[in-house]
């Protein structure tokens, strides 16, 4: 077994936080889903991916398309625009063709047909984009910074900075703001929040934009780290989903302790137990809380939806 | 007392009518390809059957079945590569084994449903795989196991796709017509309570707990089962066979061909199979299309597969109550939802 | 008989119609194609390999069939692609499909456990059966038409495990591998390796599929004190990232990788920070002349991009080369024929170097060191198997 060293295991928290960022964003976006229409979303992963690819077409000087190489390189506060106008869409669409059909049949439908997506999107991009893994520069001219014997990623640094805000945001917006406002109500009961004059079906759609935008945000983000693949998503959204478990399925705050708690477990498990079983790592934890106690950490409901 | 006219024994006669068809296929069709897809179907629908007693009668979620189905593979496999056994009791082993992994896996999810018992499943599976992975003394790991032999009678192997085509049509069988039994019987009907309304199936006295138990011991049975003839018939296991995405597989060919039949188990693991092998042809875009297929069969079938041919045979057919479809055995009275 | 005008008619229309009828028999019985198979992975999580395999095997045939002669006696390939996907039992359903259209020669695949799992379905086919798996097992199955025309673990493992601690002096040893068949099986063969030169790694990490962060697995590289890291990794996406965490967590000690590390793929993704990276290479630039330089600068013409020449394009193009020649030499396409003649190979040039078969059926018994300068490789030095 390694030995205790400050600068290691600093090294780790930082990684550790950084991922679990990613798995907290995207728990964040499964648990809104399932807060507003009772349903697992299995292509959550997809709302990672797409954006990033999306992003990687136009921020690159040379990109194939469809077989063709094109140059069509854009500065990056257009690109991230571009990108967010682009997922609105991505969103509405979603909401349309995989929930809307099956909104009153119950959950297991609804989550085959996101199964259905998941397996489209994916096959989609290496149709578009073919099956060279993408690479984008990262937000930051220098790759790691030196500080002592710390070396520390900006690129890391920069996603827990951005998480922290959208967190704050997310705060102010539920709590503060009308549509926030709606969007808990519709969540907590749909049928109340109709009779109060909430336009449930808006709100869904909203709501569907918003996770999207998470996911986007968080493959804005990591898609530096990672390369952009196909598969970039996949592994994220299960660990997500073990996430907001961990913290509660339906808690909002839950889903962001679940994931940065699972990020810095495994990461910390990797190094002193086997990096063989980090996955291992992150589901035994995940069993154990369903075992001991099933609401999770911050677990607010315990029933299940109809 | 059933009248030999009586829609019971006209189901009866149908499906037996069916098996003969099925049984006489290698007769007429020789080719390896087609054969082969065909005893795969078979066995992905013994696996598929399995999911079906535990979600669609029970109504308890599993995204297990792909663990189970690398238990039974690998066990039968260890026991007739490593110890020269016969491959009949290997099998039976793999599906005994499977059945206690079941058994022991249970107990700490009684408590659970909906999404906690699907992510704990989950957990339970991907868990399963990286000890398949990394096990290495016994399963030799990502090299998997090579020189899986054939079940043998005597001195007649059945190592060519046609002659496993029956060891895997016998097997089906049988695992149908346990479902079956199970399904129309009291069992079945307590079973379905459950999956109603767990809480007021033990308030008429049912024990759910028990039931639970049974249904998941069940799958994960059938399961074992299917992965040890999938074993002895590809002669080769490697873990990355045995994924979260094989579980969701079995999941949508359950759903897709009618969640509470044992026709439409049946149905949507031979469609699911076929279709990828039918689509080839679109190269690069077939999955695509597979995924935009499963959209649109889950948008526009309800009930599966299986429920779109009993409304098609109820408007066909005059005087057929609905309910008593053809090759879809299900009790009288009892909708196949 | 008078020569009139009816009898003109009559013996020029049946001239004519012999010759139309007779035209085509003649020429068709010489054209009848040989139909080549090839089951590259087109899509699933393998996919960038099935599209490289894909492209080498389209840029042979086409210059085959391109030339006077084409294969033999004006015989052109046709190519009969299935999709072997990333599901074991899926590539056995395209083996079958495959089988059932009557290919006299198969091409594909470079997975290890693929061939495994296909071994078993091609035991009882006799014809010959290209691969590329380096797995040391997949030419001891019994398959009679089965060749391998990379090198095999073992050669590349030791290739790589004699640079480490003869040229690199190594003696603290850290292994990093993948979790499937190629990293595991080619870890062992290091391990065996290590065992010959009386050391042991300081540590064998494994990481799990699908891995993003690699901290964890580096800083225990560093905490052990390693003077060299061997990687075995066939993802050029999880090299890349590697390469990137190694740079910034500054590991700062000498990269010793499998073939895959040297990749085009796989050093473009990294870029800079592969810079410095050793590999063990089927092939260098330059190295191997000619062919070599014909292959990349056909490549590049046809498809815009610079192809991985070891675990994608390269060998695949051999492989449809070397079978071309085989069957020009006999004048036949006959598959047992053809086996013979394969095992028979000595010295024949392809773009990984010299092809000689071996008792199992090798064909590649040496490796390069190459080292990794902007995306592209110097030779350093060659190690026989």
């Amino acid at each position: 077994m390694p030995q205790f060293d400050l600068v290691a295991n600093t090294q780790l928290l930082v990684s550790g936080l950084a991922i679990g960022s990613i798995y907290a964003l995207v728990a964040l976006g499964f648990v809104l889903i399932y807060n507003a229409v009772g349903v697992v979303n299995f292509a959550q992963g997809e709302f990672v991916m797409f954006p990033s690819y999306v992003a990687a077409t136009f921020l690159l000087p040379a990109v194939t398309v469809f077989g063709a190489v094109v140059h069509w390189q854009l500065p990056l506060v257009a690109v991230y625009l571009l990108v967010i106008v682009v997922m609105v869409g991505f969103g509405l669409l979603f909401n349309r063709i995989a929930y809307y059909p099956l909104r009153d049949r119950g959950w297991l439908p609804v989550v085959i047909s996101t199964i259905g997506v998941s397996i489209f999107l994916r096959n989609a991009a290496q149709l578009v984009w073919g099956s060279q893994p993408l690479v984008i520069p990262g937000l930051f001219p220098v790759d790691t910074v030196t500080v002592g014997p710390l070396h520390i990623r900006p690129q890391d640094l920069a996603i827990i900075g951005v998480t922290s805000l959208l967190i704050a945001f997310q705060y102010v917006l539920f709590e503060r703001t009308t549509l926030g406002k709606q969007m808990r109500a519709t969540a907590q009961d749909r049928a109340t929040a109709r009779l109060i004059g909430v336009r449930v079906g808006r709100i869904v759609a909203i709501t569907f934009v918003y996770s999207a935008l998470l996911g986007t945000i968080s493959g804005l983000l990591v898609a530096p780290l990672f390369t952009v693949t196909k598969e970039m998503g996949a592994l994220i959204a299960l660990k997500a989903f073990a996430a907001s478990i961990v913290g509660g399925f339906g808690s909002i705050p839950g889903a962001i302790v679940g994931g940065l708690a699972i990020g810095v477990v495994e990461t910390f498990g990797g190094f002193y137990i086997s990096s063989a079983y980090t996955d291992a790592i992150a589901f035994v934890i995940l069993i154990a809380v369903l075992l001991v106690k099933p609401s999770g950490l911050f677990g607010e409901r315990v029933a299940e939806k109809a | 007392m059933t009248a030999a006219n009586s829609p019971r024994a006209r189901g009866a006669l149908a499906v037996a009518l069916l098996v003969v068809v099925v049984a006489l296929v290698p007769a007429f069709v020789h080719s390896d390809y087609v054969l082969n897809l065909c005893g795969v179907a078979g066995i992905y629908a013994i696996a598929v059957m399995g999911l079906g007693i535990l979600l669609g009668f029970t109504g308890q979620m599993s995204l297990a079945q792909a663990a189970f189905f690398g238990i039974g593979a690998y066990t039968s496999g260890w026991f007739t590569v490593n110890l020269g056994w016969p491959v009949w009791p290997a099998m039976g082993l793999a599906v005994v084994l499977s059945a206690l992994v079941g058994l022991a896996v249970v107990y700490p999810c009684l408590r659970l449903s909906g999404h906690y018992l699907a992510l704990a499943t989950i957990g339970f599976g991907i868990i399963t795989q990286l000890v398949l992975i990394n096990w290495k003394s016994v399963t030799n790991g990502s090299d998997g196991m090579t020189g899986i032999p054939a079940p043998q009678i005597g001195s007649f192997a059945f190592d060519t796709y046609g002659r496993y085509y029956y060891v895997v049509l016998v097997a089906l069988l049988v695992c149908a017509y346990i479902a079956w039994r199970i399904k129309t019987t009291r069992v079945g009907r307590a079973l379905e309570a459950i999956r109603e309304n767990e809480i007021a199936a033990r308030a008429t006295g049912i024990d759910a707990t028990r039931y639970k138990i049974i249904a998941f011991v069940l799958a994960g049975a059938y399961a074992g089962l299917a992965g040890s003839l999938l074993a002895h018939d590809t002669k080769f296991l490697s873990p990355d066979s045995y994924s979260f995405d094989q579980s969701v597989v079995f999941l949508v060919m359950l759903v897709v061909g009618g969640s509470s039949s044992i026709g439409g188990a049946i149905l949507g693991a031979v469609l699911l199979t076929f279709l990828p092998e039918v689509l080839r042809p679109l190269k690069t875009s077939y999955i695509m299309v597979y995924g935009a297929a499963v959209v649109v069969m889950v948008i526009f079938m309800p009930r599966g597969l299986a429920g779109l041919l009993t409304v098609l045979r109820a408007r066909f057919v005059r005087g057929a109550p609905p309910g008593s479809g053809v090759a879809i055995p299900v009790a009288p009275g009892v909708e196949p939802a | 008989m008078k020569l009139d005008r009816k009898n003109f008619l009559a013996a020029t229309g049946a001239a004519a119609t012999t010759a139309v009828v007779g035209f085509p028999a003649i020429v068709g019985a010489a054209a009848e194609p040989i139909l080549l198979g090839s089951i590259p992975p087109i899509t699933g999580s393998n996919a960038l390999l099935g599209q490289q395999q894909h492209q080498g095997i389209a840029l042979a045939v086409e210059e085959i069939n391109a030339r006077p002669g084409k294969v033999y006696d004006d015989r052109p390939f046709t190519i009969v692609e299935e999709d072997a996907t990333n599901d074991n039992q899926s590539a056995v359903a395209a083996l079958n499909k495959l089988l059932g259209e009557n290919v006299v020669a198969i091409v594909c695949p470079v997975l290890s456990t693929q061939i495994q799992a296909m071994a078993p379905v091609m035991k009882t086919h006799e014809i010959p059966w290209m691969t590329g798996g380096t797995a040391v097992k997949n030419m001891q199955l019994g398959v009679p038409g089965a060749f391998r025309l990379r090198a095999s673990d073992a050669i590349t493992a030791a290739g790589m495990t004699n640079f480490a601690v003869k040229d690199l002096k190594g003696k603290k040893i850290a292994i990093l591998h993948a979790s499937d068949a190629f990293g595991v099986g080619g870890a062992d063969q290091v391990v065996e390796n290590l065992k010959k030169a009386n050391l042991t790694p300081v540590v064998n990490l494994q990481y799990p599929k699908d891995a993003k962060d690699y901290t964890a697995e580096i800083l225990k590289v560093k905490q052990a004190g390693a003077d060299v890291l061997i990687m075995y990794i066939q993802n050029p996406s999880d090299t890349a990232i590697i390469l990137k965490q190694i740079k910034s967590l500054g590991l700062g000690i000498p990269i010793v990788g499998s073939p895959s590390l040297a990749n085009q793929t796989a050093m473009e993704t990294a870029g800079k920070d592969a810079n410095g990276a050793y590999a063990a290479v089927d092939f260098i630039v330059g190295f191997n002349s000619n062919v070599a330089t014909h292959f990349l600068t056909a490549f590049y013409r046809k498809y815009h991009q610079l192809p991985d020449v070891g675990t994608g394009s390269g060998w695949v193009y051999d492989a449809v080369y070397m079978l071309a020649d085989t069957y020009k030499k006999q004048k036949s396409s006959d598959p047992k024929q053809t086996i013979a003649s394969l095992r028979g190979i000595k010295n024949w040039n392809g773009v990984l170097g010299t092809f000689s078969a071996d008792g199992e059926g090798n064909m590649i018994h040496s490796v390069s060191i190459g080292q990794i300068e902007d995306s592209k490789l110097h030779l350093v030095k060659k190690v026989n198997g």
